[in-house]
């Protein structure tokens, strides 16, 4: 008796034979356990459907002789072509023509994730569109002419189409054309290849009748209850396997697991489900010389503890590089024997590396418990949420600058210019006209707004020039007066009144340089970037403008003088307005977090700011915008 | 200090202008698609002689230990992000970059740090439907002295490797 698979998923034993749950449906199961979809329809265009679990099987004869369609089903999904059909229609169509293109694995977009095929396909039929057109516009001809490709497929660095007779032309006019940065050759072919082959022959019918039920089968022989182990060693000896002609070629072999996956993915439905019932897999003795052909073992198994991919042709680490990152729990994995050409402690070093939580290695203990614990939690990374502002001072020294900065940038520049900049400071400002804005804000777009900043934006995607670029650099006290008092005015709101409208930040920078030139390789300094608003105040007319939005980066550093502190790069990007949602903090971190945040920008008491979270769904934008409005009625000794 | 002449001075914005843009453009690719290689684009783990430690790595007020640790948090984190870069400008900060021992040696003019700062917009999550954010980031970098010895191929190898990164959704 083979072992299980978890109870409720249960397949029905009386058949041998597994049963599908139907996500969706009317379903029911004909007296062979096959499923039958009511009222469907049968044909082609409707076993199309992608990645459903379902699968349309003609009733009559179908235990021996999968039917047209299922059979087209099986091909798509595991069979021994990659052909992917993209058209409605027969597929022998006599009156296609077929092409085979090369060139194009040099292309860019070779390097996508699907070896640049989709973008291919959609270069082919844009050119061979357009193409087409033309020569119907030239010759009157007023139809609208779209070259669709009906068929394709990859082999090796070929890529073979299909095409309609009539729209062969246009697609031979290709030849030649530069696909992302190659130039690719499209030559007619007689035959598209494998269509020679009889149906029949590229997959040996089993009495079983749905290669995915056998897969199921396969599943539950492989898999060891007790052991929660999934077996997948040796998969070409499996004479089950072998009788379906599933390693005849590459190309089956590659839609084999993938296929086998997702079976999985059908039975162990939850990521929990995984975690529990599949703690172990081997891959033992599968000839692997790289792990793309079972990649998708890290996707349908991200938890798995324990991996075996011993007796495989494995000879350098660089095959296994695709489950880099993934595995994220790995306790055991084993690797000997295989032929890697890498030592064993390289490679030893090299994994550990990759997997933190990973306890043994080819069987002998690599870690201790206490050593996975420091490695895996040195700061706990709080997934991606958004958290507060870093301000990483020391003595105060940026704080007070930047008070100082802001004061002085908005009442009193050439002041401010005395006080932080020399000769080696730079300054440089920027527009970016492009950017997101509130989607709340009323204020419209207006032509020529950005006129007063445009003229010496050094934005590098735009100004290419050499010289472009260095006129748009202010260096040294005279140009950055001229610069700064070229500028529109701004009125920054308050850091004491209004802390929500800002995200200011600083780290410590070394490498700083030091003018007194006591210490030619820099001294410590500190990075720090303002996120904020401004009132625009028109230089001419005195008028304020609208709201920007904006950030600043200035590298702080020491004066020639002692004491002194000076801004030895400062730069300034504007924008339009964005608002301030986009630095408040999420509510991921523990309560207090969120308490003290409220408290920070509310200025209340933590006591008020727990008081008035709890008031709000412990949602901190609901929370402060409570406060606002509660503000003037809030007693003083809310306040800190 | 010791101050380049202005000669040089003028060769180093030029690099630096051209370095920025080159760099901002494979780093936000290696971002999008080129996940394994974006260690390659950060200064190593080290405790400089003043105590502190570099990179220096900000992401969203989260404060990241380092290039690994940074490319872990990546893949679990957003595992899909597309950049659009908008903006790129930058200064040449530190014009006679300090070498350390042993370090191959670089010519006056490619020798100095610099802060680049980014402004654009990443799509995460997924493809055309994924939610569009405005981001604004810092970089300074440093030359790559690691030379040979930084192990990685010579193709590989960053000219220009990151010290220090704050980088914040900005919309």
């Amino acid at each position: 008796m083979s072992p299980r698979l978890p109870a409720r998923r249960a397949t029905n034993q009386s058949s041998q034979r597994g049963t599908a749950k139907r996500r969706t449906g009317a379903v029911r199961t004909d007296r062979d356990g096959d499923l039958v979809m009511d009222g469907a329809p049968r044909g082609i265009t409707k076993s199309r459907a992608r990645g459903g679990a379902g699968r349309d099987n003609g009733k009559a004869g179908a235990k021996h002789h999968p039917s047209a369609s299922l059979k087209k089903e099986i091909l798509r999904h595991i069979g021994p072509t990659n052909s992917t059909s993209r058209a409605p229609g027969p597929e022998t169509n006599k009156s296609s023509k077929h092409f085979k293109i090369t060139g194009w694995k040099k292309s860019k977009a070779a390097t996508n994730a699907d070896g640049g095929v989709a973008a291919l396909i959609a270069f082919l039929e844009k050119r061979a569109t357009i193409s087409s057109q033309k020569y119907a516009n030239a010759h009157a001809d007023k139809r609208k002419h779209e070259v669709k490709i009906s068929k394709s497929r990859v082999q090796g660095d070929a890529f073979f189409i299909s095409v309609r007779a009539d729209e062969a032309p246009s697609v031979s006019r290709v030849n030649g054309y530069a696909f992302a940065g190659a130039n690719i050759a499209v030559e007619e072919v007689a035959q598209f290849p494998g269509d020679d082959l009889p149906m029949d022959e590229q997959i040996s019918a089993n009495t079983s009748g749905s290669i995915r039920e056998l897969l199921k089968n396969f599943l539950e022989r492989r898999y060891d209850r007790n052991a929660k182990l999934l077996n997948l060693s040796n998969l070409e000896q499996d004479p089950e396997l072998t009788s379906l002609g599933m390693f005849n070629t590459a190309s089956t072999q590659s839609k084999f697991f993938p296929a086998l996956m997702k079976i999985c993915d059908d039975v162990f439905t939850s990521a929990d489900e995984k975690r529990e019932f599949v703690q172990s897999v081997t891959l033992s003795g599968n000839h692997l010389s790289s792990i793309a052909p079972v990649s998708t073992l890290a996707p349908t198994f991200p938890d798995l503890k324990n991996l075996d991919l011993s007796t495989n042709n494995f000879t350098s680490i660089r095959g296994l590089q695709g489950w880099r990152h993934k595995f994220k729990y790995l306790d055991h994995l084993v690797v000997a024997p295989n032929p890697f050409t890498e030592n064993a402690v390289e490679l030893q070093n090299e994994l550990m590396k990759w997997y933190p939580r990973l306890r043994f290695f080819n069987r002998s203990q690599v870690r201790t418990d206490e050593d996975v614990a420091k490695l895996v939690s040195p700061t706990p990374m709080n997934s991606l949420l958004v958290a507060g502002p870093k301000f990483q001072d020391e003595q105060q020294i940026a704080e007070n600058f930047i008070k100082n900065f802001i004061f002085g940038f908005d009442s009193d520049r050439n002041a401010l210019i005395d006080l932080y900049y020399d000769e080696d400071c730079s300054f440089s400002y920027s527009v970016n006209t492009q950017s997101l804005n509130d989607p709340s804000t009323t204020q419209r777009h207006t032509k020529g707004e950005w006129d007063a900043w445009l003229k010496g934006s050094r934005n590098f995607i735009k100004v290419t020039t050499e010289q472009g670029r260095k006129v748009r650099l202010f260096r040294g006290l005279g140009a950055i007066r001229g610069a700064f008092n070229s500028l529109p005015m701004t009125q920054h709101p308050s850091l004491a009144t209004d802390p929500q409208k800002w995200l200011i930040e600083c780290v410590s920078q070394s490498g700083v340089p030091d003018p007194t030139g006591q210490f030619p390789g820099g001294v410590g300094g500190f990075l720090i970037t303002l996120q904020g608003e401004f009132q625009e105040v028109s230089r001419s007319s005195g008028q304020t403008e609208k709201v920007r939005s904006f950030e600043r980066t200035i590298v702080l550093g020491p004066g020639q003088e002692s004491g002194r502190l000076r801004a030895v790069s400062d730069m300034l990007l504007v924008r339009a307005y964005g608002g301030f949602a986009a630095w408040l903090p999420e509510t991921g971190g523990g309560p207090e977090v969120i308490v003290a945040e409220l408290s920070r920008m509310s200025g209340m008491t933590l006591e008020f700011s727990k008081q008035c979270l709890d008031e709000n769904e412990f949602n901190l934008e609901k929370a402060y915008a409570a406060f606002l409005n509660a503000k003037a009625s809030l007693p003083q000794a809310a306040f800190l | 200090m010791e101050r380049p002449n202005n000669d040089i001075l003028d060769k180093q914005f030029s690099i630096a202008a051209d370095a920025a843009v080159a760099f901002t453009e494979s780093y936000y690719t290696a971002l999008h698609r080129h996940r394994d290689s974006v260690q390659s684009f950060y200064v190593p783990r080290e405790t400089l002689p003043d105590g502190k430690s570099v990179p220096t790595i900000m992401w969203n007020g989260n404060a990241v230990e380092d290039a690994d640790a940074f490319a872990g948090m990546l893949s679990s984190t957003i595992p899909y992000a597309y950049f659009d870069i908008q903006n790129v400008d930058c200064h040449v900060l530190h014009p006679n970059y300090p070498k350390p021992p042993g370090a191959t040696p670089i010519e006056p003019e490619k020798n100095f740090s610099m802060m680049v700062r980014a402004s654009g917009q990443v799509r995460v999550k997924e493809p055309r439907e994924g939610p569009l954010r405005q981001f604004g980031e810092t970089l300074v970098l440093v030359p790559n002295t690691l030379g040979a010895a930084g192990g990685a191929p010579k193709a590989k190898r960053q000219s220009w490797l990151i010290q220090t990164q704050l980088f914040r959704y900005v919309v």
